[in-house]
C-alpha cells in the first residue's frame, strides 16, 4: 500500500467560453499546472478567494469534470483518464461533501432512503444488511434512529450537514474531500460538525481535502495548507508555518484580511 | 425633541401556516440614537431578520405583525398606509438584503437600478448622482459598471451595488442583512470597513443583522442578541464580550473563542435551537441551559434591567 492517499501532478483545467453567439471564443485557465500530495492521513487545506480555482480542484479530484492536462493519482492508482463507467468504481474511495445540503439532498428522499442509495449502488454490504448498515451510519454521525423516517426539510441544517457526511462515509471512502463544510451552519453548530468530522478522522483513518475560506476550518483540520492564487498554488507548507509566516505576497494579505 | 431615531415597542409578528397561527417573532424592542451601529446577532430562526424586515412592513402575504408599535422620528410606522409608507421605504429607511443575485434585477443595467431609487423618492438625479455613490463605495470603474448587468459583475461588486442601492438617498437608517456573509472572508472586512466609513462620514444609523461574533465585535456599538423569536440580551459591545448576563450569550462566546483557538476538540453547546414550530411557554433556551433551575419552564421570562443593561433570564430577578 503506498501511503501518498492523492497526488496531482501539473493539472490543468481551461474553460472555453463565449460571451455571445458572435463574440470570439475566450479561454479562462481555471487551474493551472497544480501538483500537490497528500499523505494517507493528512489534511490539507485550499485556500483563496472565490475564482482562485479551490472548487474547479474539488470537482477534478472527483473527476466530475475531465482534466485539460496531468495527472490525477488515488491511493497509488492513476484515474485522470478512466472511463465514466470505472471512475464510477472508484468513487467508492473518493467522495465530497458539499457546503449546501440542500442541493444535494433530494428533498422527496427520506433520510433512510438517501443512506440506502450510496450502499446500493457500491453494494458495500450485503442486501440483508442495509438496514443495520443505515443504523450504524446514524449512530457514527450521531444522529437517532427515529430520524430515518423524516424529509431533509425536517431536519435543521446541521443534521442535514450529517446526513451528508453519512453518505459520504457510508461507502468505506478514504479520501473525503470537503467544500466549505461548516461556512453555512451557525456558530454552535459549527463546532459540533468539525468535531464529528476529526472524530470520524481517527476511527476510520481517513484523508482530508479541505476547500474553505474559513481560516477556524484550517486551524482546527487541517496540517498543511495550499494558498491558491489565479489557479496556481503559491504557497504551500505546514498551517503553522503559513499562518504565522506567509512568504508569498499573496498569501501575506490573505491572512491579513481575516478578521480577529 | 426626542433624540431617539427609531424605538420599536413589543413587536410580534406571526406566520399563517397549515391552519395554524405561528408566532416568529414573540417579543422584540429596540431604540436607536442617530449615528448609532446596532448589531442583531442571533441564530437561525431566532427570528433576527423577519424582526428586521418588520419595521420595513416588508412581510409577505403569510406573515401578519399582531402587535406593537415602531416609532421613527415621531410617526408610528405601523399605522401609515401602505403608500404612505412607501415614501420612507428605501429613501429614508433602506435595506441591504443578503443575497445580492436575488435580489438585484438581473435584466437591467447597474446605472438604471440605482437611478431607478432616486426617482421613486422624487429626489434629484443624473448619472454624476449615481457615478459618485459608485465610487463611495469603492468602485472605481464606476464609468463603466454603470452600464453593465449585475451577472458580469463578481459577488463582491454586487454586494457594493447593493450597498449603494441602499445609500443613495442618503437615509438616516440603514439595515444591512449579513451584508458580508456571501462573499469571501478575504473581501468581507472591506465590505465592513466601508460601512464604517460611512457611519463616520454621514451619521447614518445602521442596523446589522449577522450570525456571526467577529462581524458583530467589529463594526458594531451595541448588540441585541436573539434566541427563539426573543430578544435575551442587550448591552454595550464590550459589555456584552466581557462579561456576557445570559447563559445563552456566555455559551455563544465560549463556542467562538474555542473555534477562533483552534481548540481540539472544539467546545460546543449541544442540541439545537428551536424552531418557531416548537416555541412553548417556557424560556426556548431551557433544554441547552447549563443553569437552569425548575422554575425556568413556567413561563417566559421577563425582560430585567440590570446596570443600564437588559437581559430575559429568571437569575436576575430574585435580586
Amino acid at each position: 500500500m503506498s501511503d501518498i492517499a492523492l497526488k496531482v501532478q501539473d493539472l490543468s483545467k481551461h474553460f472555453i467560453i463565449r460571451n455571445n453567439v458572435f463574440s470570439k471564443k475566450k479561454t479562462i485557465e481555471a487551474v493551472k499546472k497544480v501538483s500537490f500530495e497528500v499523505k494517507s492521513g493528512e489534511s490539507l487545506g485550499l485556500i483563496g478567494e472565490s475564482g482562485s480555482g479551490k472548487t474547479t480542484i474539488a470537482n477534478l479530484l472527483l473527476k466530475l469534470i475531465e482534466p485539460s492536462e496531468g495527472r490525477i493519482e488515488l491511493l497509488g492508482k492513476d484515474i485522470t483518464h478512466l472511463s465514466e463507467e470505472s471512475m464510477r468504481l472508484n468513487r467508492r474511495d473518493i467522495q465530497i461533501i458539499f457546503q449546501y445540503t440542500h442541493a444535494v439532498l433530494d428533498p422527496k428522499m427520506t433520510i433512510e432512503e438517501l443512506l440506502r442509495e450510496p450502499l446500493e449502488i457500491h453494494q458495500v454490504v450485503a442486501k440483508n444488511q442495509i438496514d443495520d448498515e443505515v443504523d450504524r451510519l446514524l449512530e457514527m454521525v450521531g444522529l437517532s434512529k427515529s430520524e430515518k423516517i423524516k424529509f431533509p426539510s425536517q431536519l435543521s441544517g446541521g443534521q442535514n450537514q450529517r446526513i451528508l457526511i453519512a453518505r459520504a462515509i457510508a461507502t468505506r471512502a478514504k479520501v473525503i474531500v470537503c467544500d466549505e463544510p461548516v461556512s453555512a451552519l451557525d456558530v454552535s453548530v459549527q463546532g459540533q460538525i468539525l468535531n464529528l468530522l476529526l472524530k470520524l478522522k481517527e476511527e476510520l483513518d481517513l484523508t482530508y481535502v479541505f476547500i474553505t475560506h474559513d481560516l477556524n476550518v484550517v486551524k482546527h483540520m487541517c496540517n498543511r495548507i495550499a494558498v491558491m492564487y489565479q489557479g496556481e498554488i503559491v504557497e504551500i507548507g505546514s498551517t503553522e508555518k503559513i499562518l504565522s509566516n506567509p512568504q508569498n505576497p499573496y498569501a501575506k494579505r490573505l491572512i491579513q484580511s481575516f478578521l480577529k | 425633541m426626542d433624540d431617539k431615531l427609531i424605538a420599536v415597542k413589543n413587536l410580534i409578528v406571526s406566520f399563517y401556516q397549515e391552519n395554524e397561527n405561528i408566532q416568529v417573532v414573540r417579543g422584540f424592542d429596540l431604540s436607536m440614537v442617530s449615528g448609532e451601529i446596532l448589531g442583531i446577532l442571533g441564530e437561525s430562526g431566532s427570528g433576527k431578520t423577519v424582526s428586521a424586515t418588520s419595521i420595513l412592513r416588508l412581510e409577505d402575504e403569510a406573515g401578519s405583525i399582531d402587535s406593537g408599535t415602531v416609532i421613527f422620528k415621531g410617526t408610528n410606522l405601523l399605522s401609515l398606509s401602505e403608500k404612505e409608507y412607501r415614501k420612507i421605504r428605501g429613501n429614508r429607511i433602506s435595506y441591504v438584503f443578503q443575497n445580492a443575485s436575488s435580489a438585484l434585477n438581473p435584466y437591467k443595467k447597474i446605472g438604471l437600478q440605482l437611478t431607478e431609487v432616486l426617482k421613486n423618492h422624487k429626489l434629484p438625479f443624473s448619472r454624476t448622482v449615481v457615478l459618485d455613490v459608485l465610487k463611495e463605495v469603492g468602485l472605481e470603474e464606476a464609468d463603466t459598471i454603470y452600464d453593465m448587468y449585475p451577472f458580469q459583475l463578481s459577488g463582491g461588486q454586487n454586494q457594493r451595488i447593493m450597498i449603494a442601492q441602499g445609500i443613495i438617498s442618503k437615509p438616516d437608517l440603514l439595515i444591512a442583512d449579513e451584508p458580508s456573509s456571501s462573499i469571501d472572508a478575504s473581501l468581507r472586512k472591506t465590505v465592513l470597513d466601508l460601512l464604517k466609513n460611512i457611519n463616520q462620514k454621514s451619521g447614518m444609523a445602521i442596523i446589522l443583522i449577522t450570525h456571526d461574533f467577529d462581524v458583530a465585535k467589529y463594526l458594531c456599538d451595541r448588540l441585541i442578541i436573539m434566541y427563539g423569536g426573543l430578544v435575551m440580551e442587550e448591552g454595550s459591545v464590550s459589555d456584552i464580550f466581557e462579561k456576557p448576563l445570559h447563559p445563552y450569550t456566555g455559551e455563544l462566546i465560549k463556542c467562538a473563542s474555542s473555534l477562533n483557538r483552534g481548540d481540539s476538540p472544539v467546545y460546543t453547546l449541544e442540541g439545537t435551537a428551536p424552531t418557531p414550530l416548537q416555541f412553548t411557554n417556557e424560556c426556548p433556551f431551557f433544554s441547552r441551559c447549563k443553569q437552569r433551575l425548575p422554575e425556568c419552564i413556567v413561563d417566559i421570562p421577563k425582560m430585567v434591567e440590570v446596570d443600564n443593561r437588559k437581559v430575559r433570564c429568571i437569575k436576575f430577578k430574585k435580586r
